[in-house]
């Protein structure tokens, strides 16, 4: 990164004009200026967003101040405005790019600073790639109990299912995407050529209650009351107004209220077509299946404290069985999914109750990428700091107190 | 200047340091003495008085299992103490000074006498106000016995119960005082029963079968309940002994008074786990308290001999505190007793370690050394005397040894590297610090880091002690779950609390140039303050290394144990916040924003920022490092940030009154 003053440069066609201009603006991109800015933005936005939280759930908090573009920070009676994370982020990587790698003086001395700003970047880039493309949910088993898909903690989706003779199913999986960023007054239309109705949404709330209502707003006796969203954003029950209407903009001819706690299906006939429609949590398939086995919960002698919580399972992918120990810190990983413990239940079981175990589920194709992040910023601060500061910083004061020495 | 004359002589300056040291230390060698020396006569007998030497070195090593963990009954009752007294000793009506296990050995074979020892901290009269005691002539804060307050005794499980419903956060310090209050009453009542049995005696006068089995006593013991164990199951009902509620019935009213008395002895005496179990830990793990093997004896259950030995030197303690030979024979014998079964399970071996340690007293011991140094370093500005601040140095030194031997011995206690608390915080960083100080001095011997180094400590061990007092909780709990990973614990934990270290280093030495320039202090010494700068830079840089190396590790742990490497925790963005601070202020040197000066006022800034990720964070009451509410922690940050503000406030004053004697003198 570079301050320093730029070349003069003639400013006497249009060509020169737009160069000089081009030059000042990637002098701005990599400068000391717009990193410490940057670098201070960013360090307010996570203290609020930090204080927040004892106010709203971390899914809010992170969608809030770290996942926006702006954001609007409330003290009391003062609002301040923000820039959100996205942008500071994108500014910051980019002012490293420009700054602390494409523009450094590239000299012995600042080797370190360089391999530490391209640990940075990777770390970023890990970072991007996770949020971009990574998958996480969780999945509960009972002992005994086996299984092959995993439910997202937040995103919810509604799908149509239809079934044929015979058992089979093809579900029609509305993007949740889309649902999720739906307001209450928003109506949403969604179709398919498999289908043989569009699918109207509306009303979509994140979190209700629903209660005995009559009058127009009532959906065979029943309306959703509103709730303020959960501290702990999993604990979110939506709920939304879907209509199946004809296709081509036709009118609505059946509509139902999902909820997100409902057990069952709405279900749907038409032309001798059965179809079930469902609100639930975002599903992915695993490559294999996951049995539990055995949970095992250690306490610490003579108090309630767990001190291991443990899953036996068996993991079988085509035919073929395999033991495995979940453990806190000690994860199954298999072809680029990790199963990891995270609860277990019901509390305060009886000796003897089957217990269920929890497993958060992770597809991170960037998992490993933090670690050797970490390698290499460590292995640039360390050249920086230690050999060429510290060791150079000895080496001068031992210099001068010979010199001071020998002119005594 | 004219030296004093003691202070010419080096010798006599050495002298007077190793006396204050041996001074400091004289109380582990006499607790040692009274360790490994004869057993001396004693004062007086287990009845009255003091209690002897000899009682009370084979009390603090007697093991017991409590916290999840075995400990010897010394640990036991200073934690029980602290939680009560908030302080690691108490004293007795007469004023006399009582170490932990002799307050604990009057609560629970004297109660009598233990009722009148004022070891109850009520920090504020309010809360006598609330439960309607009278407090004439007290201070507003002040020590109250069991004695004393047993009149509110109702009032106070009262209000307390009420209280403990409610979340803690929201509790005025009053009502955080009255529950406090009660929990230490009801600690205090369930170790004043622990050997009720041993005291009680028994009526068995009514059942010519109980008086058959008792050799036609007519009032027995639970001793001699004990020794007859086997012939008094033959009289005992015959039924499911887990069947719960009061167990099977007897037809013999004269049985079923004894056994309903026994239960309720049993039911008394389970304050604490004091019986190892007879097999191996793989087998049972979990100790039983007194009750409980007596419950077993209601049971017809037939002891095994060990246990059968233990209950019956345990009652012969509890029956014979009149009696000091008896009682000192008893205790020798459960002793003795106790020992052989936890050396026989492998949970012995650190007993005498962890004694040692509690009479070391590393961390109050350091913390008077440190304030000895520091007094020695402010001679040698007086004085100019090499060898003032070779005895500075000395005290220092012995200082440091001193804390870092009671993190080590902790370290082996727990078979854990040296943090995984947030006590064990303090003691790392404030023995890092001052190491980090101490090595500073030695390549700029300007005096800058030798005077803070004692600074530090002290401040670091008084924080660790006061921390201990307020949580009134062992300081070696057993870890959750997550945090079992001694891979983890050494390369996040521990580079984080060096990212801290440097940090909070680097805030101190800003301090002098801060402080320096706006009281215009060594004014004109400009090398003094480069000096100051360039450390201040050394160490933010030194704090930056660990810092986001010990963050990515906090990550990629997180990854490894809940598969998100960054999930935006309070804790985790602590420590973010202490990186971005520092990259910042690096950043703005590089960038010619900020010289010396104002590089100083940035790392004070941020080691407010490293006060808040260390400390505040966890105090939320939010995200996955949440260590509950804790007032004193709030109260002291709080004062720690106004005070930062007011150094900050001068700093600008400094920079303002500069600039306005630049643009004076330019206009002149």
């Amino acid at each position: 990164m570079s301050d320093g003053p730029l070349p003069a440069a003639p400013a006497t066609s249009a060509a020169g004009t737009l160069s000089l201009v081009a030059r000042r603006v990637v002098a701005a991109l990599g400068s000391y200026a717009l990193a410490i800015t940057l670098l201070l933005v960013l360090l307010v936005l996570t203290f609020f967003g930090t204080l927040e939280q004892a106010h709203m759930s971390l899914l809010d908090v992170q969608v809030k101040y770290f996942e926006s573009w702006f954001v609007i920070h409330d003290i009391g009676f003062l609002s301040i405005p923000l820039p959100g994370a996205t942008p500071v982020l994108t500014l910051l990587a980019v002012n490293l790019v420009v700054g602390g790698v494409v523009r450094m003086r590239k000299r012995y001395e600042t080797a370190g600073i360089l391999v530490a700003h391209l640990g940075i970047l990777l770390l970023l880039a890990g970072s991007y790639v996770e949020w971009l493309l990574s998958d996480k949910g969780q999945m509960t088993l009972m002992e005994g109990q086996s299984s092959d898909e995993f439910a997202s903690y937040h995103d919810w989706e509604i799908v149509v299912r239809e079934r044929k003779d015979g058992g089979a199913a093809t579900e029609f999986v509305l993007p949740a995407r889309r649902l999720m960023d739906l307001e209450p007054e928003d109506t949403a239309r969604f179709a398919s050529a498999r289908l043989p109705f569009d699918v109207v949404v509306s009303r979509w709330h994140r979190n209700v209650e629903p209660s005995r209502a009559g009058g127009a707003d009532a959906v065979d006796g029943w309306r959703f009351d509103p709730r303020k969203p959960e501290k702990e954003a999993e604990r979110n029950l939506p709920g939304a107004l879907v209509g199946l209407a004809g296709k081509g903009g036709g009118s609505v001819r059946a509509r139902t209220l999902l909820w997100g706690a409902h057990g069952l299906p709405w279900v749907h006939e038409e032309d001798g077509r059965r179809f079930e429609v469902e609100l639930r949590k975002v599903r992915w398939t695993l490559p294999f299946r996951v049995t539990l086995d055995r949970f095992v919960k250690e306490d610490h002698p003579g108090i309630g404290m767990a001190r291991r919580f443990s899953s036996y399972v068996t993991r079988t992918e085509d035919g073929v069985d395999a033991a495995s120990h979940i453990t806190m810190n000690a994860p199954l990983r298999h072809h680029g999914y990790t199963l990891y413990q995270s609860g277990w239940g019901p509390e305060g079981a009886a000796p003897g109750t089957p217990l269920f175990s929890t497993f958060s589920v992770v597809r991170n194709p960037s998992d490993q990428v933090p670690k050797y992040a970490c390698y290499v910023i460590a292995l640039g601060l360390f050249v920086h700091f230690v050999v060429f500061k510290f060791v150079r910083y000895i080496a001068r004061e031992s210099r001068r107190r010979a010199a001071a020495g020998s002119a005594a | 200047m004219t030296r004093p004359p003691a202070l010419r002589r080096p010798a006599t300056v050495a002298a007077l340091v190793l006396v204050l040291v041996a001074g400091l230390a004289s109380p582990l060698l006499a607790g040692r003495a009274a360790a490994d020396g004869p057993a001396a006569p004693a004062p007086s007998g287990a009845g009255a008085g003091p209690w002897s030497d000899e009682v009370l070195d084979l009390a603090a090593r007697l093991p017991v299992q409590d916290g999840g963990r075995v400990k010897p009954l010394d640990t036991f009752a200073t934690y029980t103490l602290l939680g009560i007294a908030h302080k690691r000793s108490a004293k007795d009506a007469a004023g006399e000074k009582l170490t932990p296990t002799a307050w604990l050995l009057d609560v629970v074979f004297r109660p009598s006498v233990a009722e009148t020892h004022p070891c109850f901290l009520v920090e504020n009269d309010e809360v006598l106000d609330a439960v309607g005691l009278a407090h004439e002539g007290k201070k507003k804060r002040d020590l109250y016995s069991y004695a004393a307050l047993r009149p509110a005794a109702a009032k106070l499980r009262e209000l307390a119960l009420v209280y403990m419903k409610k979340d803690a956060k929201g509790l005025t310090p009053v009502q955080h005082g009255v529950v406090d209050l009660y929990r230490g009453t009801t600690t205090f009542e369930r170790l004043s029963h622990l050997v009720d049995f041993g005291r009680a005696e028994l009526d068995v006068s009514a059942s010519p079968a109980l008086k058959a089995v008792f050799d036609g006593k007519e009032r027995v013991r639970v001793a001699d309940v004990l020794a007859r164990a086997p012939s008094l199951s033959r009289v005992l009902p015959r039924g499911d002994p887990h069947g719960g509620g009061a167990g099977p019935v007897a037809s013999d009213p004269g049985v079923a008074s004894l056994l309903a008395r026994l239960r309720e002895l049993a039911e008394a005496s389970n304050a604490v786990a004091m019986i190892p179990p007879p097999g191996p830990v793989s087998e049972q793990e979990t100790w039983f308290t007194p009750g409980e093997a007596l419950q077993a004896v209601t049971e017809g259950i037939t002891l095994p001999p060990e246990i059968q030995a233990l209950m019956l030197g345990l009652a012969g303690m509890g029956g014979s505190v009149g009696d000091r030979a008896a009682f000192v024979a008893h205790l020798r014998d459960v002793a003795a007793t106790a020992e052989r079964m936890t050396r026989t399970r492998g949970e012995y071996e650190k007993i005498p370690l962890e004694v040692s340690l509690n009479r070391l007293d590393p961390f109050h011991r350091g913390a008077g050394l440190y304030i000895l140094a520091f007094l020695l370093v402010a001679a040698g500005w007086l004085v100019r005397n090499r060898w003032v601040r070779g005895a500075a140095w000395t005290v220092l030194l012995a200082a440091l040894v001193l804390q870092v031997a009671g993190i080590w011995m902790r370290c082996i206690l727990r078979e854990r590297p040296p943090i995984s608390t947030l006590y064990e915080t303090v003691l790392f960083i404030s023995a890092l610090g001052v190491a980090a100080c101490a090595v500073a001095e030695l390549f700029d011997r300007r005096g800058i880091a030798l005077t803070l180094a004692p600074v530090l400590g002290a401040l670091g061990l008084m924080l660790a002690n006061s921390y201990e007092s307020l949580k009134g909780e062992d300081t070696m709990p057993q870890l959750v779950a997550v945090l079992d990973t001694n891979y983890w614990l050494t390369l996040h934990v521990t580079c984080i609390a060096i990212g801290y270290t440097g940090g909070l280093v680097a805030a101190a030495l800003a301090h002098v140039t801060v402080l320096g320039r706006t009281f215009g202090l060594r004014a004109g010494d400009e090398a003094f303050y480069r000096s100051a700068g360039k450390m201040t830079y050394g160490m933010l840089a030194f704090g930056l290394l660990f810092s986001v190396v010990g963050t990515i590790l906090g990550g990629i742990w997180a990854n490894d144990s809940w598969g998100r490497f960054w999930g935006w925790d309070p804790k985790e963005n602590g420590a973010l916040m202490i990186c971005l601070a520092q990259l910042a202020i690096l950043h703005g040197r590089l960038g010619g924003y900020l010289k010396t000066f104002g590089i100083a006022m940035a790392t004070i800034a941020q080691g407010t920022i490293v006060a808040f990720s260390w400390w505040h964070v966890n105090h939320l009451g939010i995200g996955l490092h949440a260590y509950g509410f804790t007032q004193g922690v709030i109260t002291t940050l709080t004062i720690f940030y106004v005070v930062e503000a007011l150094v900050l406030a001068a700093g600008f004053s400094y920079l303002f009154r500069r600039g306005s004697g630049a643009s004076a003198s330019t206009t002149s």
